[in-house]
């Protein structure tokens, strides 16, 4: 591991070192290659075809899908939609999150009805302040439901199930699009945005604006409010989500659509390379909602995972037979309460004890450090999805072949082996691991210029990594059903 | 906006709406009387049995007398081997190996692979579409209603109060 940065501020005289502003003021981690020095990437950005050539396609197979869910064969196995949606679409999305960020918020299908309808029928209206305030717990709680409601009526295994999924959200985000003024699903409600801003803090690729440039710039927010010509006809949209380039510390809520680099008038916008994780230390203000929906998302991946072993069914029988509860909704969200509440409960006592050794409250240190077990968040989603995607994507071929007319015969579902999956899915803990336990370290000695407080804030969350692991490493080693 | 985007964004919305609506509205009244809550929908057509993640089959989740015996479909499957990513290397049918257990998989109670020859439910698709039309149409009308009345004005700025 590389040591963090020594270029810190001289303490101050008589100042309890780890509560001198002076250190606490580190400067944001230097940015890599700027993305928009390179021609075709420039020209790409800039281009009015952009992000729509990658739109159109999008929303062309998100009809499909949702016509096979809605209107296709019943059952999960022989359905196109699903194993678009399920197999192919869902397990590789994590892995964009930490390739490029939220770029898939700008090519996103919702976003482009959201977009449609708003200009339609739109109302504009501000969003409300509440949402502002509580939206990402809006996420986390929604987030929660969708998984909740798919172990209860089996949404995944359910291609009806899924196409109603599908009309609910987009239900979602008609509304957000007819009354409200941009993006706002996506920014304050989509579970999945909330996901992407989550996982896209691991990425590599991050866009911001040079400040010094930004300094002098007289054309009042074009990168945030776009731009318009002298009969208010719109040249430029706004930024969809929000954002304000000159001031923002986080790419969380950053999808890519480059209407920034369209308007800015004094080509300020980077586009740049990143050590991974990198933004996840350099946060300035940490939310507890965000290391919340990082917890619960491995609550989450834990119990997706559970829930395709045999003991899962032990832990089932165990609880009815325990509490004496016959109700098997009630059964499983007890048992699904304890899976998402595990992890935020080894966090908070984590912080717990961190507190009790630095200067900062429980609360505060479970914000700040939720955001290190990020990293091995999403290697145990990719880890899992992983399954999904190599020992079931035969039957995207499968189906879709069926659908165009073709029988391809029965055939295995498994793209690659037993043994080969699980090397896969071992090394990507092992590389969560590895990354979490230096964002924890990076998070210490960044906050905390005294070692006997980096260490007694680090020990902790360095057990809690590794007990987390060592769960995954275990399910993983578990014999799986599949999911179609 | 001008016109002729307004008139391709229209055009736009109906072709989704239109995608998302094979049935359309019209075929909506056929179906109402298939039309039972959302539960239930989504029960009726996980047939015969849900996957071993789910418990929608499990006695319309009245109740969990089978959960002791054993009997209760999608939650049996404990019992028998789920080959997957743990499964003996010999298990392995197919090019893949060790991953053929989905295909030996098949009627066994609790494998959602497992209903091949299930009888075609029938959906109410027309139904819940027409719905969905109709909401999110009434949603569109009240905005644009709204937007009329009420045209949005950019947000200013509220000066700080000044302090001491």
């Amino acid at each position: 591991m590389t040591a963090p940065a020594t270029d810190r501020p001289r303490p101050t005289e008589g100042v309890d070192p780890d509560l001198d502003p002076a250190w606490l003021d580190e400067p944001a981690p230097r940015a890599g290659r700027d993305l928009l020095r390179m021609r075709p990437v420039r020209a790409l950005l800039r281009s009015r075809w952009y992000p729509g050539i990658f739109q159109v396609p999008v929303a062309a197979v998100f009809g499909l899908v949702a016509y096979q869910l809605l209107a296709g064969p019943g059952t999960a196995h022989r359905n196109s939609g699903t194993a678009l949606m399920w197999v192919l679409w869902w397990p590789v999305l994590p892995l964009l999150f930490v390739l490029a960020g939220r770029f898939w918020c700008a090519v996103c299908p919702f976003g482009v009805i959201s977009d449609l309808v708003q200009k339609v029928v739109g109302a504009n209206r501000p969003v409300p302040r509440w949402l502002k305030r509580y939206g990402i717990w809006v996420i986390d709680a929604q987030f929660l439901a969708i998984t909740w409601s798919d172990h209860v009526w089996g949404i995944v295994e359910s291609p009806w199930g899924s196409g109603i999924l599908l009309l609910l959200l987009t239900t979602g985000v008609i509304a957000s699009g007819a009354f409200f003024q941009r993006r706002t699903f996506c920014r304050y409600v989509c579970f999945l945005g909330g996901l992407c801003s989550n996982y896209g803090r691991t990425g590599m690729v991050g866009l911001s604006a040079d400040t010094s440039i930004c300094a002098t710039c007289t054309a009042r927010a074009a990168c945030y409010n776009g731009t318009t010509d002298a009969d208010g006809t719109v040249l430029t949209a706004a930024c969809p989500l929000f954002t304000f380039p000159r001031t923002m510390d986080s790419t969380a809520n950053c999808n890519l659509c480059a209407n920034c680099v369209k308007s800015c008038p004094n080509d300020a916008i980077q586009i740049t390379v990143r050590k991974p994780t990198s933004e996840l230390w350099s946060v300035r203000t940490p939310r507890a909602a965000e290391s919340f929906l990082a917890m619960a998302i491995m609550g989450i991946v834990l119990i997706q995972n559970l829930t395709m072993l045999s003991i899962w069914t032990d832990a089932l029988t165990w609880i009815a037979d325990t509490t004496g509860i016959t109700n098997a909704a009630l059964v499983f969200t007890m048992a699904f309460a304890v899976a998402v509440a595990a992890p935020v409960g080894l966090l908070a006592v984590a912080s717990r004890i961190a507190a009790a050794r630095n200067v900062e409250d429980t609360w505060t240190n479970f914000a700040r450090f939720g955001y290190a077990l990020i990293p091995l968040d999403v290697a145990a989603h990719l880890a899992h999805n992983l399954f999904h995607l190599l020992a079931e994507g035969g039957n995207v071929v499968t189906t879709l072949a069926e659908l165009f007319g073709a029988h391809p015969g029965e055939r295995s579902a498994a793209l690659v082996g037993t043994g080969t999956i699980q090397v896969l899915q071992y090394a990507l803990l092992a590389l969560g691991v590895a990354l979490s336990v230096y964002t924890a370290r990076r998070l210490a000695h960044r906050r905390y210029r005294t070692t006997a407080r980096r260490r007694g804030t680090l020990a902790p969350y360095v057990v809690v990594i590794a007990l987390l692991a060592a769960v995954n490493v275990y399910l993983f080693a578990l014999p799986m059903a599949h999911r179609m | 906006m001008h016109r002729p985007s307004r008139i391709v964004a229209l055009a736009g919305l109906s072709v989704l709406l239109a995608v998302l609506g094979p049935a359309g509205v019209a075929s909506a009244a056929s179906h109402v009387t298939a039309a039972g809550s959302a539960a239930g929908v989504l029960a009726q057509d996980r047939t015969p049995a849900p996957g071993p993640s789910s418990m929608a089959g499990m006695d319309g989740m009245a109740g969990m007398s089978g959960m002791d015996d054993g009997s209760m479909p999608g939650m049996d499957h404990g019992s028998a081997a789920t080959p997957g990513t743990g499964a003996p290397a010999g298990s392995g049918a197919g090019p893949a190996g060790g991953q053929g257990g989905h295909d030996d998989m098949a009627g066994m109670p609790g494998m959602s692979n497992g209903h091949d020859d299930a009888a075609p439910v029938s959906r109410p698709v027309g139904w819940v579409v027409g719905a969905f039309v109709v909401v999110n149409g009434l949603m569109m009308a009240a905005a644009a209603v709204l937007r009329r009345r009420r045209p949005a004005r950019p947000v200013t700025r509220r000066r700080r109060p000044a302090t001491v």
